[in-house]
């Protein structure tokens, strides 16, 4: 009974009003790391009573199709008074917070932690991550420097929400030869498909990308700071991040001047962070200024920038807040530099 | 007993004085002091997350060799902050003190009791005494920074249209020390907890914040959705009439190191607040 009064109310509550949800970023890295074996599967049935799915397993020879059974980890119904309708996800054990739409014919790159061909499909451990069913085929077979022909292959598929995950993929499986893929995308109608695309091409290394993300959300923002976003948060908070992660000096100019254009928080923030991950001493010319700005974070934030191209220490935002003056004085003058 | 130390001392230093015909001659009499304390060290008021260290034992080491079990060590927490973050834990004695002498003992056991305001802020000193009257005192200082938690607002509101046209908000927060600029090293259980919560649209039935758990947080975004489309009032197309009529809000505290709702340590800026009205939601802090 404790038991389905616990069930029901995490039911409830799934429909509640506030909540946490995780942010996860994809680390391919880490999923080969703990997966003996990478398999692709099709969905060809799902069976919410049973909790099970049939599946095409296309295995790492590529030479052998098999059929085997899923088990899911969870069957969670829709949100009644909205659809009315019955879905099924794949939940991944190693990232509860990962829930896969199972759709018949979808298809899966799958991190398994047994070797067992058909044995291994009973129980998803790692990560797994939607591809085209087409493409799948065509690539059976899956050691890692095949991953990445899934996933460019995957990008042309007619499905847009399989196109977005490609990218996201390659935004990390992909290396220098994905960027033609990667760069015939970021010009697509689809709002989705255009910022993946862009934080993939930056991630690739074309930090000129950072452009198109940058106006992307400008064009997207909504009164003084909100953004209208996307349901998958992964999708725009790996794209502020990796905006910030850029660490290429010749980055700097076209970083400095967005900077200065910026009017959004969010934006300055950003930009901020990236001329310290960038860590060249001439972003302090372009920082300092914004130590003065009306938003406490971004003036907090401009100061600690400023202070560790410097290579100086910083104080809490509450003894920054309380000696600001003092503070903006000192850095006018300019500190000398610690050894 | 003073001519037995100083023959010990002079048989310990032969190795070092056949190495130094090799080497760099060390300066003076070639005894050196170095402190050795391998942690960061956190500050947490109740609770303890895994992979974080709220103590360390420090040790001297001391060159030669072999000399580090005899002497006078005097270790002392100076600087800005000092004694303010950081405590040493007195042998058979209860509480944290700001000295702690030794005799043939180079270890020391610390403990954290508050944190840095400044990085660096916290120097720990310590002051040796080789055995004997012929050899002065010397001393090293190590620098630390005692770190704690702090919430930070990592992304300005999102909004994903939901029900009836409605917008619901999402707002990216970030787990980082103090300073809120670096990223904390290890994930955190965290929760969230409501007080406060307030109807301000009579007869409103939308659903009551319910509160979140979140397992090894280092990033999250909070969500907080309008309505459903059967509730009262209704929820309305964002920028549609009525769109800002508040239905209730809410204070919401975070807290790390507890999965349980309303335990562990509030966040450093961990008190945020929303509103939902009937076109959306808004963290309003």
């Amino acid at each position: 009974v404790k038991k389905s009064i616990f069930t029901f109310c995490c039911f409830i509550l799934s429909f509640s009003g506030a909540q946490a949800i995780p942010v996860k970023k994809t680390n391919f890295a880490e999923l080969f790391a703990h997966a003996s074996s990478v398999v692709g599967a099709q969905v060809i049935e799902v069976d919410p009573s049973a909790k099970t799915a049939r599946v095409y397993g296309y295995p790492a020879d590529g030479l052998s199709v098999f059929e085997a059974r899923l088990r899911i980890g969870a069957v969670y119904k829709g949100n009644p008074p909205a659809s009315g309708i019955s879905v099924c996800f794949l939940r991944v054990p190693a990232d509860p917070g990962v829930f896969i739409d199972l759709k018949v014919g979808s298809a899966y790159l799958l991190f398994l932690q047994n070797a067992e061909p058909v044995s291994l499909l009973s129980d998803v451990q790692n990560g797994a991550f939607q591809v085209d069913p087409l493409a799948l085929r065509e690539t059976a077979a899956f050691p890692s420097n095949r991953i990445e022909a899934l996933f460019q292959r995957s990008s042309t598929s007619p499905n847009i929400e399989v196109v977005v995950k490609a990218l996201q993929a390659l935004a990390f499986v992909g290396t220098s030869n994905s960027l033609p893929v990667v760069e015939g995308l970021v010009s697509s109608t689809n709002d989705e498909v255009r910022l993946a695309a862009a934080t993939a091409a930056v991630r690739l290394g074309d930090w000129k990308r950072i452009e198109d993300i940058v106006t992307f959300w400008e064009g997207r923002s909504y009164g003084n700071d909100g953004y209208i976003g996307f349901p998958d948060h992964n999708l725009a908070s790996t794209s502020w991040a990796t905006v910030g992660e850029v660490s290429a000096k010749e980055a700097s100019p076209v970083v400095s001047r967005m900077l200065h254009q910026a009017k959004s928080t969010r934006i300055k923030r950003t930009l901020i962070q990236t001329l310290l991950s960038i860590n060249d001493p001439q972003g302090v010319s372009a920082v300092a200024p914004f130590i003065e700005d009306a938003d406490s974070r971004v003036a907090y934030e401009a100061y600690v920038t400023v202070m560790k191209l410097r290579g100086r220490p910083c104080v809490t935002p509450e003894l920054f807040e309380r000696d600001k003056a003092a503070i903006k004085d000192e850095i006018r003058k300019g500190c000398p530099q610690v050894k | 007993v003073k001519h037995t130390y100083l023959c010990a001392l002079v048989i310990l230093l032969l190795p070092a004085l056949a190495r130094s015909q090799t080497r760099e001659a060390p300066q003076g009499d070639g005894i050196r002091v170095e402190i050795v304390q391998p942690y960061n060290l956190w500050y947490f008021p109740t609770v303890l997350p895994a992979g974080y260290h709220v103590s360390d034992v420090a040790r001297a080491y001391v060159e030669p060799p072999g000399l580090d079990k005899h002497g006078t060590f005097k270790w002392e927490v100076v600087g800005s902050k000092g004694f303010g973050a950081l405590g040493l834990v007195p042998s058979g004695e209860r509480g944290l003190v700001q000295t702690v002498t030794k005799t043939d003992d180079k270890y020391v056991n610390i403990y954290t009791k508050g944190y840095s305001d400044a990085e660096g802020d916290v120097t720990l000193r310590l002051t040796y005494t080789p055995p004997g009257a012929s050899f002065p005192a010397r001393m090293d200082e190590k620098t630390l920074t005692v770190r704690t938690v702090r919430l930070v607002i990592e992304s300005d509101e999102q909004y994903i249209p939901g029900a009836g046209g409605s917008w619901e908000c999402r707002r990216g927060m970030k787990a980082t020390d103090q300073f809120g600029i670096n990223a904390i090293p290890t994930a955190i259980d965290i929760n969230e907890f409501f007080a406060g919560w307030k109807s301000l649209y009579s007869g409103e039935n939308w659903q009551a914040p319910a509160p979140w758990p979140l397992a090894d947080a280092i990033e999250w975004c909070d969500r907080v959705n309008p309505g459903a489309s059967s509730t009262i009032p209704l929820p309305v197309h964002r920028s549609g009439s009525g769109d800002s009529t508040p239905v209730d809000e809410a204070q919401q505290t975070w807290r790390y190191g507890s999965m349980t709702v309303g335990s562990g340590d509030a966040f450093l800026d961990g008190e945020v607040n929303w509103r939902r009205n009937r076109g959306y939601a808004e963290h309003t802090n």
